[in-house]
């Protein structure tokens, strides 16, 4: 097979990518000081794409996000779409690719990183390309209300630009679900309500030995009923997706403690959901 | 300076083809057109789609292909009369025989592939603006080396390529310039001097040629 | 039927000025030109401001996250840049490759045809005559490369188009032939990690190393991210990538002494030599700068001319207003720069210039497109105005 690119100009084919080994000091002191993943200061930008829909840009920490939204444009296809089709790409940076089990450039030369550095990576820092696009994917079609927008399609773009060690696989989930919510209300598609996606970790119920091991990422909106009581109002959300990564250690009582951690995910984003519309107001 | 020939109307199932060389770069082109646009979405209704390829010597075409497919587009479109082929296409197929340079370097075969198009181009009796020519030359501490061999152009700071279009057997205007290494006004302006006079050479031998692939024409139809 | 076409009357269409600019860009860029304004508001020779910034995403920036850590261990970048001009954001990240030296060349089968290597394969100890011979004489040999990337964030997903291949192909050509990077900047001095008597880990170099023969090079790539296109791009793309450039740090490399003993075929017949095997590993804390040659920093400068007399003739066409001096036929060009918007976009005539604001040039593009004669004048007023411009931001790198 001819592998080389005719379309990109990618140097030398027997160039070997640099390879750093992991620097074991500090490591002990980094896992303790990154437990305030929630607390840190969100940079968020809006509209900073002038070609396309709607945009955002987000930065937390040495994460690096950019969302753009492009659409509805008229689909040429030949079959009639009652809905609009949504089509999402994920497209992270190639020199990062040291953390990712499928990349999407694999005809880039400067990917072929040595595999075997790759066997030892935590499963919780691991980026999953599948497990991205699938929640984006059911996300977006649960909250952009497609029948509005016949013979047409929505494109939505994500770009990871830069993360770092630290971050954990489903809080840069969460991080990717808030960059596309924001670019889909910055681009005035019609959506069903205001998203907001979270991270819980569920250290505050009685197991709170397994901290680390019982997060849980959802991404909601309120749907139409309102309760006045704040408590029964929890029953009222609606879940766009949701991702428990696999625990190491099986709780017994999961299906208990997943209802507790939801409710208190929901508190979770709800809060940041008053925040993040309170921006988005402010912007208007 | 190298020496230069040309040959017009090779091939017998396109509308128009030749050959041109340069001592070591040897291109041959052909022309089919004005066809039926192959894709729909290429059709414009103003003006010919032209659909240029380049392929190599030796290998797959690659980006540099691609860039010089790029260049010729921008050359050839402002020198065909494009709005007489509306809604139709014109292929045109630059095969390089022989390099004769480095792969870091494009002058040679850009030059010879536009001499050979502008050839193929009057064979193919597809309607041109104006006549039109092309040379390069590289400079080296202060002197402009004419059409420098593939040894003088590794050692020169700058290679420029220019190409002019030809009014009563005279270079005239300029069509096309790149100039690309470290160099300066003066450079640039005595390089474009020197081209454009090297054209009206080139151009001395070309007339013949047409000259004679007419005159061969004739002698075959009567 | 002769009949009707008697009837049949000529309707005034009035467009509103966002409706012309949509349908006939060219007739409104006119009427802008003409009030000696361009579409964007900007005078003719008044330049976009931009920003240029290093974009702090490489492996050696200080880390935003106060986790005790000072490099960033998951990326490979090495240099960054991020550049916004208007509505277009240009991000540049750099990152390298190692290549063993005269094997990058060798192992092309096109340059080996071109260099001849494959018929004249026995002088074999005329080695340094060999390399000289396959990196392309003098010029080449001296000057270092850059691998770009282009992608512009259209809205679509594929394969770079042309336009893409154009730019990048571009900078790798200008960056190649300008010397902006001195090739003997991109060689690896390969040291040896090994463990001396106290146990302590220490790296050996130069003369202490008797193993490594092989001589290795940076291979360096750059993947320039473009969003929100409005008009000509390689201003900033070069810009952006010159900025990466100067940012660009490369990592110290060794070898791993437990690799080192490895024997492998060598000898120019076996091109084919597994050259992984050696387990180059390079250093996750030292660093030392990419250094470019000053003089050869440039700034690019993109020009579009306009046409004053031949659009005036369009303008009698299909006018709505009423033209008061068409009589009067003056030939006149006029220089725009950093054009912006659809019609600036579409202008055929161009000049591109890269100038490093104290005389020297290192790429100039001149194309007539389909605009009137191009004169010595206008040239030489682009060549100065792109000086101008170099002195203006070059500081700024």
């Amino acid at each position: 097979m001819n592998t080389v690119d005719r379309r990109r100009r990618l140097g030398p084919s027997n160039a070997i990518p640099l390879s750093f080994p992991s620097v074991e000091s500090n490591s002990d002191i980094e896992n303790t000081s990154v437990s305030s993943f929630n607390e840190q200061k969100l940079f968020i930008q809006l509209s900073n794409i002038p070609t396309a829909t709607g945009s955002s840009f987000l930065q937390l920490g040495n994460n690096l996000l950019l969302a753009s939204v492009y659409g509805p444009r008229p689909s040429f296809k030949r079959t009639f779409n009652s809905k609009a089709v949504l089509k999402i790409t994920f497209h992270s940076s190639p020199f990062l690719s040291s953390r990712q089990t499928e990349s999407t450039f694999n005809n880039n030369n400067n990917n072929n990183n040595n595999n075997h550095l790759n066997s030892d990576i935590d499963p919780e820092y691991q980026i999953v390309n599948s497990v991205i696009l699938s929640t984006l994917e059911t996300a977006c079609s649960n909250l952009i209300l497609l029948d509005q927008y016949p013979k047409s399609s929505i494109d939505i773009f994500v770009n990871l630009i830069n993360t770092d060690k630290s971050t954990k696989f489903i809080e840069l989930l969460s991080l990717i679900h808030t960059a596309v919510n924001l670019a889909l209300i910055d681009s005035g598609i019609s959506v069903k309500n205001f998203p907001s996606s979270i991270v819980s970790s569920s250290s505050s119920s009685s197991s709170s030995s397994s901290s680390s091991s019982s997060q849980i990422f959802i991404n909601s909106i309120h749907s139409d009923i309102y309760d006045n009581d704040d408590e029964k109002d929890l029953q009222n959300e609606e879940l766009l997706t949701f991702y428990i990564p696999k625990s190491t250690n099986n709780n017994t009582n999961i299906k208990s403690t997943l209802k507790d951690s939801i409710d208190d995910a929901i508190k979770q984003s709800r809060a940041l959901r008053s925040e993040l519309s309170q921006f988005c107001y402010n912007k208007l | 300076m190298s020496a230069y020939t040309a040959k017009q109307n090779i091939l017998q199932q396109v509308d128009g083809s030749a050959t041109f060389q340069f001592s070591t770069t040897k291109i041959i082109s052909s022309i089919t057109g004005p066809i039926e646009v192959a894709r729909p979405r290429n059709e414009k209704p103003t003006e010919a789609f032209l659909s240029i390829s380049v392929r190599p010597s030796t290998g797959t075409p690659t980006t540099r292909e691609a860039f010089l497919e790029v260049k010729l587009k921008k050359i050839l479109s402002c020198m065909i009369n494009m709005e007489q082929y509306p809604l139709s296409e014109i292929q045109i197929v630059v095969q390089i025989l022989e390099s004769g340079e480095r792969e870091q370097f494009t002058c040679m075969e850009l030059a010879c592939a536009v001499n050979s198009l502008y050839l193929a181009l009057l064979n193919a009796g597809i309607s041109l603006k104006a006549s039109f020519l092309s040379s390069f030359c590289a400079s080296k501490d202060d002197n402009i080396i004419v059409r420098p061999t593939k040894e003088e152009l590794d050692t020169s700071t700058a290679n420029h390529l220019s190409v002019f279009s030809i009014s009563d057997g005279k270079a005239d205007e300029l069509i096309y310039s790149d100039s690309i290494g470290k160099t300066t006004e003066t450079e640039l302006f005595s390089a474009l001097a020197a081209i454009s006079s090297d054209v009206n050479k080139i151009n001395e031998t070309v007339r013949e040629v047409i000259l004679q692939s007419v005159v061969d024409d004739y002698v075959w139809k009567f | 039927m002769s009949q009707n076409i008697e009837n049949v009357q000529l309707k005034g269409v009035i467009f509103s000025p966002s409706e012309l600019a949509l349908v006939a860009p060219d007739i409104t860029l006119t009427k802008y030109i003409k009030a000696g304004y361009r579409p964007s508001l900007r005078r003719f020779n008044e330049f976009k401001p931009m920003i240029i910034s290093t974009a702090g995403i490489s492996r050696y920036d200080i880390s935003l996250l106060n986790d005790g850590k000072k490099i960033n261990e998951l990326t490979t970048v090495i240099g960054s840049s991020s550049i916004k001009c208007g509505g277009t954001s240009t991000i540049c990240t750099i990152s390298a490759g190692l290549v063993e030296d005269n094997f990058e060349a060798v192992n092309d089968y096109r340059m080996r045809l071109d260099a001849d290597i494959i018929v004249n394969n026995d002088d074999k100890n005329e080695e340094n005559e060999e390399i000289d011979n396959i990196l392309g004489g003098n010029l080449i040999n001296k000057n270092g490369c850059v691998y770009p990337v282009i992608e512009i964030a259209k809205g679509t997903t594929g394969p770079p188009g042309d336009e893409e291949i154009g730019l990048g192909e571009k900078l790798y050509e200008t960056i190649l032939h300008s010397g902006l990077i001195n090739r003997e900047e991109l060689k690896v001095d390969v040291g040896l990690k090994s463990i001396d008597e106290n146990g302590n880990e220490i790296i050996l170099r130069g003369d202490d190393v008797g193993v490594i023969k092989k001589k290795f090079s940076f291979v360096i790539y750059a993947r320039i991210q473009v969003f929100g296109k409005t008009g000509p791009l390689f201003d900033q793309c070069y810009a952006s990538l010159v900025k990466a450039l100067s940012d660009t740090k490369l990592p110290e490399v060794y070898l791993n002494e437990r690799e080192s003993n490895l024997r492998t075929k060598s000898g120019k017949r076996n091109a084919n030599i597994n050259i992984q095997s050696y387990d180059l590993v390079c250093d996750s804390v030292k660093y030392r700068k990419l250094k470019l040659r000053k003089d050869r920093i440039c700034w690019s400068s993109t020009f579009g001319i306009v046409d004053l007399s031949s659009l005036n003739k369009e303008d009698n066409e299909g006018d709505i207003d009423i033209i008061t001096e068409t009589e009067e036929d003056i030939e006149q060009s006029i220089l725009l720069t950093d054009l912006e918007g659809e019609a600036e976009n579409n202008l055929s005539k161009r000049i591109s210039v890269l100038s490093n604001g104290e005389g020297f040039f290192t790429s100039i593009t001149i194309e007539k497109g389909n605009g009137s004669r191009i004169t010595t004048d206008i040239i030489k007023q682009a060549l100065e105005l792109s000086q101008v411009r170099a002195k203006d931001m070059i500081p700024k790198f």
